[in-house]
């Protein structure tokens, strides 16, 4: 009985002279990233410590668990892993990472990574014995809908946004639109004059070749003497 | 064609499914508070905060501009953790452990961790720590590197002159380091247990003050401490005398007790008072005309500090915290109270509850109704009618004339239900706090020995082993204490189920007494639920050829997951008869984490999360849909006719389940996981839908066959729109309790995730919010729309007319 305590106890000595660690850093946090109201939230501004960095023995039972501290630079490490077959998975409550979870397997001399994806599919093994196990952020965790509603915003968010946006393309745009708009608000507002207006265009174009002289403006009372006389009845 | 089907209902589903967290409510219609133990030791930083380590080894910031706001929070890894600040920078350290951690004092980011062994002694140094460990390593270590100063060190007393740090060892050798690390080690003429303090490249030994570059005792006179400037001082006999040079240079009497010494400043408390005199001008010119004596009122007990020109005193007792700030230079003092709001949850249950009215409004309520009672009904509605007018009235003339006339007018201050009260026990008190806000209601001191908390509408009960206590919930106070005479206090012949080891035991509430009637009894009962008293809005599902497939609605209904023959198993039992209505197995092969399984049962449907370490590694929901046969006359108690079941894999660990429900049942269901990383998310029921086909391409009839018909797909994918907690991260605990209430808003609930370490409150509306305006709905630019467009209309109208009757004549060329 003694002897088995003793080998047991001698045992664990050796594992725990002989674990290995395992590194891991998170890269691809931009340094000027901010949270959105961050001064609103508790650790707000402590990016680091919103992972979750776990590593599950997952030999049969679920036995031993290990959750290491991510710091300033995003490194974590995990001092003693002891040898088996381990579960580590990376979450953030802010970021996307390319790879949350991986299969650790660990003996008395190596570490290998194997990452494996909810599908079944595993990545590549890849040992980390000396190395340092790097996962990337690949995007940002959206919390938050902005609620949209404001024509402003619309214009803006519009296909047509990168004009509004910009005053100089405003003031042309508006100027374009008036220019082709205008003739047709005419139309409506005041069909005389529209209709002489084509009238002069139409002179305009058939009298005056590539090269001929401007022709001069017919005079607001030329216009007005030729304008039909109104109330003369539709004849049926 | 049925490709594009499929699209179009995958679009139809993301565009639905996302309903995230707007912007603008995120922070106003929920709330976390994080819990923490009480601080065992603290310390006041620059800006009005400080950090403090709890006895549970968080190490915390507080700010103290308006209130005590919780800055930031984290755990650190050790035990029995103490600390110590230096600039920008804390340490903490344990006697017993190896590794040391460095934060940043602004945002609690952890700089750096090493292991360096148990710390024996620390002390700061060149913007960093000295560090003596138990395995005799001395170390310098700041946020970016670790350097090995010496080995084989013992004891040390350390301190900073001159920019070097002064190291005195216990064999009598004083280092004297420079920032580049290197130093020179003299031998001193010093008995290093003697020493009781150190100041400098001074050291007091025995009394007497020794100079440690001139190797010798500058000041033989007894003397009590060491100013920050050169001369000593000693406090006996409530004399009080400054002595330089082993001379007496200022004598005055002062009571022991009274006087503290801070850097050249020498504070002297009164009862209310505080005297303050700087002795720097007096060091140099030692002219006792150049002593400057100030005085502000001040009764704090606490620590002192000294900022720039201020002097702030900080005391942090139980949750209370006493803070001031004196300006030498101003003569202005400004003295703060301040209250930790951070509760001690330590029973293992909580309530989420209506919060009534309160009696002033009840009691004008109950006056109205008696007097409309009393008349007939003619009188009764033109008594309403000219209550009606008068009030629409004085509300009108109230706006223009902004005049208040509603001193009788009838408040409902909650009149959609959606405030509640999250009821808990903190210690040894019952507290209340408002779901909306977070802020406390009440509290209650109640007796040791609580059992059981129950909700009784305007009241509650606290069970204790004998005795039950009625607490009012509108104010907290106690109405009565009466004898029970059961475990339980149920209506006459209600069915009550509970576990006795492995087996389920069902009785019977008669007379008082519980009779035993049936018993499930299996290998192992690992969990059961028994069907919730809700609301279901429709008995079936109307399929595409027009007829309705009815769901099992059995109200009696208990689902247990049990482990027979090392196979694990749910069984559906109807409550009344105890026959097992459903069975299902799942493969011996899955080695199933039996301690991760929630089990919920709702409607016509059991949903239980399990997680699974072989084949693979992963978190699975299982989902099981009942359907009956046909009801007869509004009798739903039928045989089940079909079921349906599958298994969907989520990313993240569930820790937790709960079922959403609403006042009329119409709104659609959402599950609420809480998964380990924090993350409470809200997943729609149509996604756990075990009827989505997996063994064929949909069809036309199939999106008819079912509301959000989707074809199988085994992961549900992580949807961060779908997290109700958005950016507040919350902590995970042992004893994770989500609270769900329904309001009178049929789209809305309330609900509350309580653990020790934190809470949290929000809504949730798995339909989105179809019977009330947003806040952001614009009321006055739609006012302003409908008046524009009626402008239009009437500006128009001739114009057309005339446009209309122009349009009949004709132009003469």
């Amino acid at each position: 009985m003694k002897l088995g305590i003793f080998l047991t106890a001698g045992l664990s000595m050796v594992q725990a002279i002989y674990a290995l660690s395992l590194q891991g850093k998170i890269v691809g946090v931009l340094p000027e990233y901010k949270l959105q109201n961050a001064e609103q939230i508790v650790n707000g501004n402590n990016l680091p410590i919103r992972f979750t960095v776990e590593l599950t023995s997952i030999d049969g039972e679920i036995s031993h668990k290990m959750r290491a501290l991510v710091n300033s630079k995003y490194e974590f490490i995990f001092n003693h892993v002891n040898p088996g077959i381990h579960d580590l998975s990376l979450v953030s409550h802010d970021f996307i990472l390319d790879k949350d979870r991986f299969r650790i397997e660990a003996n008395h001399s190596t570490i290998t990574a194997t990452d494996y994806y909810l599908n079944g599919n595993k990545g590549q093994a890849s040992n980390v014995t000396d190395t340092v196990l790097v996962v990337s952020v690949v995007g940002e965790r959206k919390y938050y809908e902005v609620r949209s509603g404001s024509v402003k915003e619309m214009l803006l968010n519009s296909p047509l946004g990168f004009i509004f946006k910009n005053t100089g393309y405003t003031i042309m745009f508006v100027a374009t639109l008036v220019m082709m708009a205008g003739p047709y608000v005419l139309s409506i507002v005041n069909p005389e004059m529209s209709k002489r207006l084509a009238e002069i265009r139409e002179e305009q174009g058939q009298g005056r070749g590539m090269f001929d002289p401007k022709p001069e403006a017919p005079k607001i009372e030329e216009i007005s003497r030729s304008a039909p006389a109104r109330g003369t009845k539709k004849k049926r | 064609m049925v490709r594009l089907t499929q699209f179009l209902g995958f679009v139809v589903l993301i565009a639905t499914c996302v309903s995230g967290v707007f912007l603008e409510d995120a922070f106003t219609k929920n709330w976390v508070k994080y819990n923490h133990a009480l601080i065992k030791s603290f310390d006041a930083i620059q800006d009005s905060s400080f950090v403090g380590v709890t006895l549970d080894g968080e190490l915390v910031k507080y700010n103290l501009t308006n209130e005590a706001v919780l800055s930031w929070k984290v755990t650190v890894p050790l035990n029995d953790v103490e600390y110590l600040i230096n600039g920008g920078t804390i340490l903490t350290y344990s006697t017993s452990e190896d590794t040391i951690y460095l934060w940043d004092i602004q945002s609690g980011v952890l700089l750096n961790n090493y292991q360096v062994g148990p710390v024996k002694y620390i002390s700061r140094s060149f913007g960093g720590f000295i560090v003596l460990s138990s395995n005799s390593l001395l170390t310098f270590v700041d946020g970016n590197l670790s350097k090995e100063i010496a080995t084989s060190v013992g004891d040390i007393w350390a301190s900073e002159f001159n920019g070097l740090t002064y190291i005195v060892t216990d064999d009598s050798k004083l280092l004297k380091l420079d920032p580049n690390f290197k130093y020179t080690t003299v031998d001193i003429n010093v008995k290093f247990s003697k020493i009781s303090q150190i100041v400098g490249n001074r050291v007091l030994v025995n009394g007497q003050v020794f100079d440690l570059d001139k190797n010798q005792i500058t000041t033989k006179a007894k003397v009590t401490g060491l100013f920050e400037s050169e001369p000593a001082y000693s406090l006996e006999k409530n004399k009080f005398k400054i002595i330089k040079d082993d001379k007496v240079v200022l004598e005055d009497d002062f009571e022991e007790s009274s006087v503290k010494v801070l850097q050249n400043y020498l504070l002297v408390d009164s009862e209310d008072e505080r005297k303050v005199i700087d002795l720097k001008g007096f060091f140099e010119s030692l002219d006792e005309t150049s002593i400057n004596l100030e005085s502000y009122n001040h009764s704090i007990t606490g620590k002192d500090y000294i900022f720039g020109n201020e002097i702030v005193s900080l005391i942090v007792t139980g949750k209370f915290i006493q803070f001031s700030r004196y300006n030498i230079l101003l003569d202005k003092v400004a003295h703060y109270n301040y209250h930790i709001n951070t509760y001690n949850l330590n029973f293992p249950k909580a309530l989420l509850i209506n919060k009534p009215e309160s009696k002033q409004t009840m009691d004008s309520i109950q006056h109205l109704v008696d007097e409309i009672q009393q008349n007939n009904v003619l009188s009764r509605f033109i008594k309403r009618t000219r209550r009606h007018l008068v009030e629409f009235g004085k509300s009108i003339i109230s706006k223009v004339t902004r005049l208040d006339f509603n001193s009788d007018h009838i408040e409902i201050t909650n009149p959609y239900d959606l405030e509640k009260l999250l009821v808990f026990v903190d210690d040894s008190k019952l507290v209340a706090v408002d779901s909306l806000n977070g802020d406390g209601v009440w509290e209650t001191v109640i007796e040791d020995g609580l059992l059981d908390l129950e909700e009784n509408g305007d009241t509650m009960s606290l069970v204790y082993g004998d005795k039950a206590i009625t607490v009012s919930t509108r104010d907290g106070e106690i109405i009565d204490s009466h004898d029970r005479t059961s475990s339980v206090d149920l209506p006459q012949g209600t069915i009550y189920v509970k576990q006795v080891e492995n087996s389920i035991q069902s009785y019977k509430y008669v007379d008082g007494k519980l009779i035993p009637t049936w018993k499930f009894a299996k290998d192992k009962i690992i969990n059961f639920a028994i069907k919730p008293n809700t609301k279901t809005g429709s008995v079936g599902i109307a399929l595409h050829d027009k007829s309705v497939l009815y769901k099992y609605l059995n109200d009696n209904s208990i689902a247990v997951i049990a482990e027979e023959d090392g196979i694990l198993k749910l069984y559906l039992i109807d409550g009344k008869s105890g026959n097992v209505i459903y069975v299902q197995e799942h493969l011996k092969s899955d080695n199933i984490d039996t301690k991760s399984i929630k089990l919920i049962l709702d409607d016509n449907w059991i949903i239980y999360s399990y997680f699974v370490t072989e084949p693979k590694y992963e978190q699975r929901i299982s989902v099981v849909d009942l359907f009956g046969e046909a009801p007869t006359k509004g009798n739903f108690t039928v045989p089940i006719s079909s079921s349906s079941s599958k298994s969907f894999i989520y990313p993240e660990r569930i820790i937790d389940l709960k079922s959403t429900y609403t006042r009329f049942g119409i709104t659609l269901k959402s599950i609420i996981a809480l998964t380990e990383d924090g993350d409470l998310v809200e997943l729609p029921k149509y996604i756990l839908n075990s009827r989505r086909i997996d063994d064929r391409q949909l069809s036309q009839n199939d999106f008819k066959d079912d509301f959000r018909m989707l074809p199988y797909e085994p992961v549900v994918a992580r949807n961060d729109y779908s997290v109700l907690n958005h950016g507040y991260k919350l902590d995970t605990g042992s004893n994770n309790l989500i609270l769900l209430k329904d309001t009178k808003l049929e789209s809305t609930s309330i609900i509350c995730m309580i653990n020790s370490r934190n809470m949290f409150c929000t809504r949730v509306q798995p339909s989105l919010s179809f019977d009330n305006l947003t806040e952001a709905f614009q009321k006055f630019r739609l006012i302003i729309t409908i008046f524009v467009l009626f402008v239009a209309y009437f500006v128009t109208k001739p114009m057309v007319i005339k446009k209309n009757l122009n349009s009949q004549w004709i132009y003469k060329a």
